[in-house]
């Protein structure tokens, strides 16, 4: 038998998928009295709460009861890092749609009705809605943070060539297909179980318990699945649970809620904008000596993850490169909207945007191909081979992936082709970059990096494992089965891994930061390590024979091909099956919790230095892109993916996890485009009017390959961390259309911001037919303004 | 008079009646039936996350061409010869936007109703076999909706080339797989092997039913009438345009309902719930397409198509492909598939958005659209037919019953254009169509413009036709500075507005740049493609 490890074995839930029997929330059967749970939320962005009127809804046939902030037993405000997000609004409202009232109903149709009729009066106080004003107020989240190395100033001011700008990177909306939901079912003696929807089962139990005023161990939060997720549930399924749990705790009966489309696309956050004031000096051959950058997100009305997102994009400001000089500062921006979470890359790809930005303005500023430009500045050998915050970047296998892309792709070919190609053609206009990837792996917040397992070995052979790690699609169920799979040596079929509660795993971290495998895999491992030991010192003791002259020697034992055996006499073996039924009648112990703690990782936050990654994700991207000369859309010709993730546990998921990361970064990048009105509304709140890329929006050419690598041992199996870095990889696409740009005007391309929708592109293409007003000085001049 | 609803879901027969008929299919599903594998995520046929595949007989079937009649290649005969012999045609459908009362004489089809070939030893099909092989699904939110998506492709195709899979599946959103490991589920081999319905259902049950009932109009009553009671709730589904017209005249409040492609979206989004609906997709005059230089009425239409306001998209592209060939493979950006099996060109152009992408060829081709009552039929310009933003001129008790559509003269140069945010699947920021017939002067050796015709789109409360522009170009030289300033004058002409997909501004500048690029894609030889 082979090892499952290295297999590309289907998803966990495959056949459940195809035939549509996974089950995910609004799939669960209705349980007998069960209630439907909706909400009513704030009209405004900013203001006084002054009367909240529900008394017409509860006269109403089907609705049951209506909740506000008085009836929240216990604690009403909450937060994973701030305490500053509050459940239901009382006094203040800070963004639109903010719940106020919980209505709980016999059907749908009665939370409609009961939605008209509920009067909510607040007066209205002047909102924040940008970054700009937030800035102007100084309303901030949170302390100012840096991380700095040498002296960039003097770097700059001393180098042959200066740049600065402003560059503004757009939110993402998650559109996880599944919305946000949660079921309660009470339980006795005021005890209460939730299925979430959520990456968080831990964070759900103790925000029910704080606002129930119970004690954790009263609360279970159980999630079998999620439809999508992509850091949207990291923190905000919270509200959507605790709606549920405080139904369930007055009614005493189940309830369920399910946000609609709508309701879910503009009550809860999404990936931060950001705005970046940059400056930096670089010499004739395109190496960069100084950077200096000013980061500041649009963090929303609450802290959220907001802080933990900005120290992220300060220490991925250098992407790929090592620039001597460096000083990145970021601040979080309060601002009147849901307030922004995790996303997929959690302030990555806005730092890796920005930094990529700069790689193709100095580019063109010496007018030679951007790819020189990041070959020159590439990470390498000591002491190129230190990062802005001091950790060693060791096994730097960014060069070769260089290379090996760079050949692979065809780049000098068709960077001389493209050339030709935008003098002659009429109606299009292309643009080709390579950009690179180097992803740090662990959660910067240390004491996320742990994980815990609980495996049970049943006497047939069969196993059970239950972890922390959520599935959300991203196939850490079926990896993990086949880690334990082959701890035991016995086929995936003999293993299951169980639904994720709170129950069986305790004080577990969030699914994210591309490290669930990582921590939760290594904890199974564990698990059943443990288990393994104890049945190999019963299995020496079993295969001892006196007469032959075999002691009994746990060491010698082997567990493969779905047998026990010892290696000094294979002739004797056992399956694994009758194996743990006769383990049991000698009172082994077949279960054990496993425990993982990443080590030798930290960071000190007031320094802005240390080593906070375990290990580095790294890769390449070329992209190459066509536009439109008249209407400014654009179709991207083709994509080549180069990622480096070690020994693959399942090449099948990993390609799945790169190619679906890489087209949600490039959604990020082009069309993905939230709009707001004058009063904080937010306009782009479905699928009609906010678009994530259809099928047809795929590469027409698209290359996907990994990098061999098995130098990754210290992390399970040899593997690395793939969830994450390849929605940075789409930054290659938004870097061939500034290139694009550029081949039209300087002021096309200094002019791109990120999102390049087709109406960004066609004002870019416009400004080369009147490159009178340099729009990069006017709006600087703006910003100082605020700043100042 | 039928007073009830019949329908076969998974090859069940259900006698609809009462307030499921007014559901939508998607709930009836989820709710009656607890066929739970059809997903929610939109509720408004922007995902695709809930398609079903509709059959319907090809007599009984929303949008069958009429002038394909049953002696052409459809026909099936029968031993017995009635029409029992009829293939049925099976297409996926959004079922969150489609409602019970529209599904007299159907077979649904859900995710839970797909058989599989026996011989594979178990219960998956082949598409559903190659999902798992591929690693098509992630999180399986949307995977129902694609396995879907591909049986419905399965029933007219033994394989599917790229294009065909990305065209088909492009009213599919997934968010998760970034589509690549579908697309090579959906090219796998297996797919040939996938049964098709006509061997997964007998029909013989189901063709008894609908022949028993062809012919009848079904009215549900919310609650029934009696002679202390009014219904409150009306759906009206005639055979035929006759009772259609009366139902009409006696309620001239009801609310017409073809596909419900726009209405079901008011529905699940702006509790939009019409107490009185005249469901006419089953009303076989409404479904005719007659081609040029054939009888309509005894009025000669010598270069006309006529197309019955119910029909839909695909029928639509089917019927304009040798006419008017630029019109079809626009369509093929019209919706998603999922819409253009629903979606009608009567919907559009009643429903009347200055965004409608059938507006600017109908404005630029001067179509006359034919309007019935009880009282009498007559024909209105559609230049002449909007009188403010979604508003026209149309009488209450008054149908849209076929849109005359003259095809372009053989030297007109017709080109249409549709600007997006994203390429498929998406509503127009700007829609336009430029005709242009083009002279060449012997003497100077130039090309002047001898007829032109533009309409714009999306460029003001109602589609325009570009008077002062068309004016400007009518006898000049064809080249590229005269462009340029016709794109200033079209400018000058429109009064767009900035929402939310796009800025006022942008509008513009399209409205500008319009003209050159069609002067170039018509003068130039712009196919060429760069290659490496
Ligand atoms: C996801 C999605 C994508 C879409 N994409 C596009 C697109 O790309 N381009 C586009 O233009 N539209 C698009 N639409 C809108 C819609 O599909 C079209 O307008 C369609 O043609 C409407 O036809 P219908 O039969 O479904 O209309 P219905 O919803 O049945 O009716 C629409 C309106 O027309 C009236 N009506 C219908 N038929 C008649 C008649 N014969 N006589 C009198 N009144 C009548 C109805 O009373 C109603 O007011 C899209 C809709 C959705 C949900
Ligand atoms: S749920 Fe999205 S199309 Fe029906
Ligand atoms: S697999 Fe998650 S949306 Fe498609």
């Amino acid at each position: 038998m082979t090892q499952s490890v290295g297999q590309s074995v289907p998803h966990d839930a495959a056949i459940g998928h195809v035939q549509g029997n996974a089950y995910y929330l609004d799939d669960l059967p209705k349980l007998q009295g069960e209630l439907h749970v909706g909400f009513v939320g704030s009209p405004i962005a900013s203001g006084k709460i002054v009367r909240v009127d529900y008394s017409k809804a509860i006269s109403l046939t089907g609705v049951v009861r209506c909740f506000t902030v008085k009836d929240v037993p216990g604690h009403n405000v909450f937060g994973i890092v701030v305490f500053d997000e509050p459940f239901l609004a009382s006094e203040e409202v800070l963004y639109i749609g903010q719940p106020i009232v919980v209505i709980a109903a016999e059907s749908v149709e009665a939370i409609e009705q009961a939605k008209k009729v509920i009067e909510v009066e607040c007066i209205p106080t002047q909102p924040i809605l940008s970054i700009e004003e937030s800035i102007q107020h100084q309303k901030f989240l949170g302390p100012k943070r840096r991380i700095a190395r040498g002296d960039p100033a003097e770097a700059i001011a001393a180098a042959t060539h200066r740049l600065h700008g402003l560059f503004r990177s757009g939110g993402q909306e998650h559109l996880y297909l599944e919305a946000q939901a949660a079921i309660s079912y009470p339980g006795e003696q005021g005890q209460i179980t939730i299925h979430s929807s959520t990456q968080n089962p831990t964070e759900i139990q103790a925000l029910v318990s704080e606002m129930l005023g119970v004690g954790m161990h009263e609360v279970v939060c159980i999630c079998k699945r999620m439809g999508g997720a992509f850091g949207g549930k990291e923190s905000q399924a919270a509200i959507p649970a605790m709606m549920v749990a405080l139904v369930s705790f007055h009614t005493g009966r189940a309830a369920r809620v399910l946000y609609d489309r709508e309701q879910d696309m503009a009550s809860t956050g999404k990936r931060h904008e950001y705005l970046t004031d940059w400056a930096v000096g670089f010499e004739p051959d395109g190496r960069l000596v100084g950077l200096k950058a000013d980061l500041y997100s649009n963090g929303g009305a609450s802290t959220d993850l907001s802080l933990a997102v900005m120290e992220r994009s300060l220490l991925h400001s250098d992407n790929c490169y090592f620039i001597p000089n460096v000083e990145v500062t970021g601040q979080v921006c309060f601002t009147n909207i849901p307030s922004n979470t995790a996303f997929r890359g959690f302030g990555g790809p806005q730092a890796i945007a920005m930094i990529e930005n700069i790689m193709e303005s100095v580019a063109q500023e010496l007018g030679i191909d951007a790819l020189l430009v990041r070959r020159r500045n590439l990470y390498g050998e000591a002491p190129a081979d230190v990062t802005h915050y001091g950790q060693i970047f060791s096994e730097n296998k960014l060069a070769q992936v260089f290379d090996k892309l760079e050949a692979t792709s065809n780049y000098q070919l068709r960077r001389d082709a493209i050339r030709e190609f935008n003098k002659t053609s009429k109606l299009f206009v292309r643009g080709l970059a390579m950009t690179g990837i180097k992803f740090g792996i662990s959660f910067t917040t240390k004491f996320l990096n742990q994980g815990n397992a609980l495996v049970n070995v049943y006497t047939d052979g069969t196993v059970q494992v239950s972890t922390g790690a959520t599935e959300m699609g991203q196939g850490v169920n079926v990896k993990i089965r086949q880690v334990v799979a082959d701890e035991f040596g016995i086929p995936l079929s003999r293993v299951v891994v169980m639904a994720t509660s709170t129950e069986k795993n305790n004080n577990t971290s969030p699914t994210a930061a591309s490290a669930s495998m990582d921590l939760n895999g290594a904890a199974a491992r564990n698990a059943c390590q443990q288990i393994r030991e104890r049945m190999a010192v019963f299995a020496s003791h079993r295969f001892a024979s006196g007469p032959e002259g075999i002691v009994a020697s746990p060491t010698h034992i082997v567990f493969e091909n779905g047998e026990v055996l010892d290696r000094r006499r294979p002739q004797d073996r056992v399956a694994f099956g009758p194996f743990c039924a006769e383990a049991r009648r000698e009172r082994i112990d077949l279960g054990a919790r496993g425990f993982f703690a990443t080590p030798g990782v930290d960071f000190n936050r007031e320094t802005g230095k240390g080593s906070p990654f375990f290990y580095y994700t790294q890769g390449a991207t070329v992209a190459e892109v066509e536009i439109d000369r008249f209407t400014g859309q654009s179709r991207v010709v083709r994509v080549d993916l180069l990622i480096d993730i070690g020994d693959s546990i399942n090449p099948a998921i990993d390609r799945g996890q790169l190619i679906g990361g890489f087209i949600q970064g490039m959604g990020w990048v082009t069309n993905e485009c939230l709009v707001y009105d004058a009063k904080g509304k937010l306009l782009s709140n479905s699928p009609t009017t906010y678009k994530i890329p259809a099928i047809t929006d795929l590469p027409e050419v698209f290359n996907v390959e990994f990098f061999p690598n098995h130098d990754n041992q210290q992390n399970i199996r040899g593997s690395k961390a793939v969830g994450e870095p390849p929605l940075m990889m789409g930054v290659a696409v938004w870097a061939a259309m500034k290139d694009a740009m550029g081949s039209i005007s300087k002021l096309s391309s200094s002019a791109l911001n990120l999102p390049a929708t087709g109406e960004v592109l066609l004002e870019c293409i416009g400004l080369g037919f009147h490159e009178k007003v340099s729009l990069e000085d006017a709006s600087k001049t703006q910003l100082e303004e605020v700043v100042t | 008079m039928k007073q009830d609803i019949s329908v076969y879901i998974n090859g069940k027969h259900y006698l609809i009646t009462g307030a499921d008929s007014f559901s939508t299919l998607s709930d009836f599903l989820r709710n009656r039936l607890r066929l739970v594998g059809t997903k929610i995520m939109c509720s408004e046929g922007d995902c695709g996350a809930c398609t079903v595949l509709v059959g319907r007989r090809r007599d009984s079937c929303l949008g069958v061409l009429a002038h394909i009649d049953t002696n052409s290649h459809n026909a099936e005969t029968s031993p017995d010869g009635n029409t029992t012999g009829l293939s049925w045609e099976y297409r996926s459908v959004d079922s969150c936007i489609q409602f019970m009362f529209q599904l007299e004489g159907a077979h649904v089809v859900t995710i839970e109703g797909l058989k599989s070939d026996d011989s594979f030893g178990q219960s998956l099909t082949h598409i559903q076999q190659a999902f798992i092989d591929h690693q098509g699904s992630q999180c399986g939110y949307c995977t129902p909706g694609f396995v879907m998506s591909l049986a419905g492709m399965r029933e007219s195709n033994d394989k599917l080339e790229s294009h065909e899979i990305r065209e088909g599946l492009s009213g599919n959103l997934c968010r998760c797989t970034g589509y690549v490991a579908i697309e090579e589920a959906a090219s796998d081999e297996s797919f040939s092997r996938q049964k098709v319905m006509a061997d997964s259902y007998c029909h013989d049950a189901m063709n008894a039913i609908l022949d028993s009932r062809i012919n009848d109009d079904v009215l549900i009553e919310l609650p029934e009438t009696t002679s202390e009671n009014i219904a409150e709730r009306l759906a009206f589904m005639p055979a035929s345009l006759e009772p259609a017209l009366t139902f009409l005249s006696m309620y001239p409040q009801a609310t017409v309902i073809a596909g419900a492609s726009d209405v079901g979206v008011w529905h699940c989004k702006s509790g939009f719930h019409p107490k009185i609906i005249l469901c006419i997709n089953r009303v076989t005059e409404l479904q005719t397409f007659y081609a040029p230089n054939k009888a309509f009425d005894g009025i000669e239409r010598e270069s006309s198509l006529v197309l019955g306001a119910s029909l839909n998209w695909e029928s639509i592209r089917e019927a304009c492909r040798e006419w008017i060939p630029q019109f079809d493979s626009f369509l093929t950006l019209f919706g998603s598939p999922q819409i253009r099996h629903v979606g009608t060109i009567g919907g559009n152009i009643v429903n009347g958005s200055p965004i409608a992408d059938s507006l600017p060829i109908l404005f630029a081709l001067d179509a006359r659209l034919r309007l019935a009552s009880a009282n009498g039929d007559r024909r209105v310009p559609i230049n002449e037919f909007y009188t403010g933003y979604k508003k026209n001129v149309m009488q209450s008790g008054e149908l849209l019953t076929h849109v005359e559509l003259p095809i372009p003269k053989d030297a007109e140069i017709l080109k249409l254009y549709k600007i997006s945010r994203r390429r498929d699947m998406d509503i127009s920021t700007f829609t336009a169509a430029i005709a242009i017939q083009l002279k060449h002067d012997s003497v100077s050796g130039f090309k002047t413009v001898d007829s032109v015709r533009v309409a714009l789109g999306g460029v003001g409360p109602l589609v325009i036709r570009a008077s002062k522009t068309e004016a400007f170009l009518l006898g000049r030289e064809w080249c590229e500075s005269v462009a340029t300033e016709a794109g200033a004058i079209a400018a000058t002409e429109v009064a767009p507005i900035t929402d939310v997909r796009g800025s006022e501004k942008y509008r513009r500048t399209l409205t500008k740049n319009i003209f050159q690029r069609f002067f170039f894609e018509t003068s130039f030889d712009c196919s060429k493609a760069l290659q490496i």
